[in-house]
């Protein structure tokens, strides 16, 4: 009987809270719960307890050491290897990584549609996995998703899809038309009402799914791929879209995507994604100007090109900010060395307003030419990377330089590096 | 026989066939939707997969659809005796019509639901439905079309099966061919009645399929 009233109290003060899940008291009581259980196993409380209360006021989102695999074909494939990720409230955060990297798998786990084999899951500090089936469904309509193949209901028109999570979480049909309107109208497409689905474009449907991602008035909105399937335009286009609604909202995005394009243009800090790890995070421009993997490098240059120049023989990279973009740079360095350099490729980009610009440089053979070239880099402030990294001792001292990036970070992720590669060496 | 005669007899044998395969199509989708829907929510890619009872329900419905019809038939007459009242008869009839159809309607009704692609149901899910929601209002609106079209295969399949209730002396077009036809050795009889069984199965096809491209005009 007990049990039953408290199940009462507890969806009495769910609905009466419908502005934020943070502060249900379910929620509340649930930590409250995690505290005593705590209190009991003695020596790590008082640390635990301290870290839960960071995460709640700082994180709308955090993953501790989540790890996740899958019985495949050809034996287990481990997704997830223990991913720690931090998102904070109206923060646009990338993840990004080639096919494969366990992307995809991670995202789902974020809102538990797949169950994590270990690790926990906070939203707003909330553990996730701890709460109830009906605790879930009300955390998850403040978690909007959207997803590559739109995942749209073919059988509802847009506005009974819009509507729809309003229907099932008990609004009225006219609260919930109502609204629903007003939000087709805010991803301008007030006249598809009575359209169905299929008699859209791409572009179009992931407009719906925005609207009906969002008609629940989520504070974190969860994007798998959500571009990969529309051409470029379209692409700037729902990215604009986005990007305005999450200043509207204040919404938090995570947006996980293979297209470092994407990243560039909309997220203000990412990680880097590979064999189920996150090898590589900080904020977007500087994880284009000093990317300190190899992966990051493949994502930042278009895959041919990076290929393409491997055969060629020994390469350098240089990137370079708005204002140095204007400087005759490589007419100067080609004039200070006195070497034939070639440009293989050629690239600009704008990342939170400011340009930024990379260009790849074939070099001539020889130890004394790279020296050279090295020197005059260094002394111009401008950063760069050989490839391939014969001589470790350049890079370091160049790196060193870099005062932005702690350097216990930094070895961490080499470790882990190296650690991938005899990975993959053994497969 | 008279002209007249013939008349009344082919007329009757084909109101007894169509009232058969109707009453049992309506019964079969009544035991069979239920059965389906259990069989998907229990399924391994279900909505709460379980091994035992989805491996249970699989079983009995393999069962059922295995034996062959006129062996079901004439195996369960006690059964039928005991629902209808009566081993022989058109009422009879659609006891093991039903029994034999309902495993496979159920059959139907979950593979349309697996074909609902599993990213709707994620995007239902991620919306924060209840699994009773996603059931019933996303996934069998979504699985109505197909749901629709498995309903005319089993219309027709009944339909046939009911010409073999010919043999309990169910009536209907079946028996017509039986009795007229095989026992009596008249080829037009025989003809006739196949011609009429042929003529039911287009009629059948065409409204159904009608109604289906109907249902799928409504999205496009």
């Amino acid at each position: 009987m007990a049990g039953i009233g408290n199940k009462k109290k507890q969806a009495a003060a769910l609905k009466a809270n419908k502005s934020g899940f943070f502060n249900n008291a379910a929620c509340k009581a649930q930590k409250a719960g995690d505290l005593n259980r705590k209190d009991l196993q003695k020596g790590a409380v008082e640390s635990s307890s301290l870290e839960a209360s960071a995460a709640e006021g700082e994180f709308i989102l955090e993953t501790r050491g989540l790890k996740k695999h899958f019985q495949g074909r050809n034996g287990e494939v481990e997704a997830l290897r223990g991913v720690d990720i931090r998102v904070r409230p109206g923060q646009i955060y990338g993840i990004i990584g080639l096919s494969g990297a366990g992307k995809s798998t991670l995202i789902r786990c974020l809102n538990l549609l797949e169950r994590p084999d270990e690790g926990k899951v906070f939203y707003h500090g909330c553990e996730l996995q701890a709460l109830s089936e009906e605790q879930l469904r009300q955390a998850r309509r403040k978690i909007g998703m959207i997803f590559q193949d739109f995942n749209l209901f073919s059988a509802k028109t847009v506005g009974e899809n819009i509507s729809f999570p309003l229907r099932i979480a008990g609004w009225s049909k006219n609260e919930a038309e109502k609204k629903a309107r007003a939000l087709l109208q805010r991803v301008d497409l007030p006249d598809k009402w009575a359209a169905y689905p299929e008699q859209l474009s791409g572009g179009q449907k992931q407009r719906v799914a925005i609207a009906r991602a969002l008609v629940n008035d989520p504070d974190l909105l969860l994007l798998d791929e959500a571009t990969s399937a529309l051409d470029p335009q379209t692409t700037e286009q729902i990215l604009a879209l986005l990007k305005s609604l999450q200043q509207e909202r204040k919404l938090a995005m995570i947006f996980i995507t293979h297209q470092m394009k994407v990243v560039e243009s909309i997220c203000e800090r990412a990680a880097v994604m590979e064999n189920g790890k996150i090898i590589e995070e900080n904020e977007v421009a500087e994880l284009f100007r000093n990317p300190r993997s190899e992966t990051t490098r493949r994502l930042i240059l278009p895959q041919g090109q990076l290929l393409e120049s491997e055969k060629l023989g020994p390469t350098v990279r240089l990137t370079f900010d708005g204002h140095k973009a204007e400087e005759a740079i490589f007419a100067e360095l080609v004039l200070a060395s006195g070497l034939p350099l070639s440009i293989l490729a050629a690239d600009s980009t704008a990342i939170n307003g400011i340009s930024y610009g990379q260009m790849l440089v074939l070099l001539p053979d020889g130890e004394e030419a790279r020296n050279k070239i090295s020197d005059w880099l260094c002394a111009h402030d401008i950063q760069h990377e050989f490839q391939p990294v014969e001589k470790p001792s350049s890079k370091k001292t160049f790196q060193s330089d870099n005062t932005e990036n702690a350097s216990i970070e930094d070895k961490s992720e080499k470790s882990e590096n190296s650690e991938n590669d005899e990975r993959e060496e053994t497969v | 026989m008279t002209a007249d005669q013939w008349w009344t007899l082919l007329s009757n044998g084909t109101w007894q066939s169509v009232s058969m395969s109707g009453v049992t199509t309506l019964l079969a989708y009544v035991l069979g939707l239920p059965l389906g829907l259990a069989l998907y929510h229990c399924s391994p890619q279900g909505l709460r997969p379980q091994k035992q009872i989805y491996g249970l329900l699989g079983t009995v419905v393999n069962i059922l659809r295995s034996v062959p019809f006129l062996i079901l038939m004439v195996y369960i007459t006690p059964f039928t005796r005991w629902i209808a009242g009566n081993g022989i008869g058109a009422r009879a009839a659609v006891v093991p019509l039903t029994v034999a159809s309902a495993p496979f309607v159920a059959r139907l009704v979950e593979t349309s639901l697996l074909q609902v692609p599993r990213g709707v149901r994620e995007a239902a899910e991620a919306m924060g439905a209840s699994k009773a929601q996603i059931l019933w209002r996303v996934l069998l609106p979504e699985a109505g079309t197909s749901i629709l079209s498995g309903a005319v295969i089993a219309a027709t399949t009944i339909l046939s099966y009911s010409a073999m209730a010919g043999f309990i002396g169910a009536g209907g077009l079946g028996a017509i061919a039986l009795n007229y036809g095989y026992n009596r050795y008249n080829t037009e009889v025989m003809t006739v009645t196949v011609i009429l069984l042929i003529l039911l199965v287009q009629l059948i096809q065409g409204i159904g399929g009608r109604l289906v491209e109907r249902s799928a005009a409504r999205r496009r």
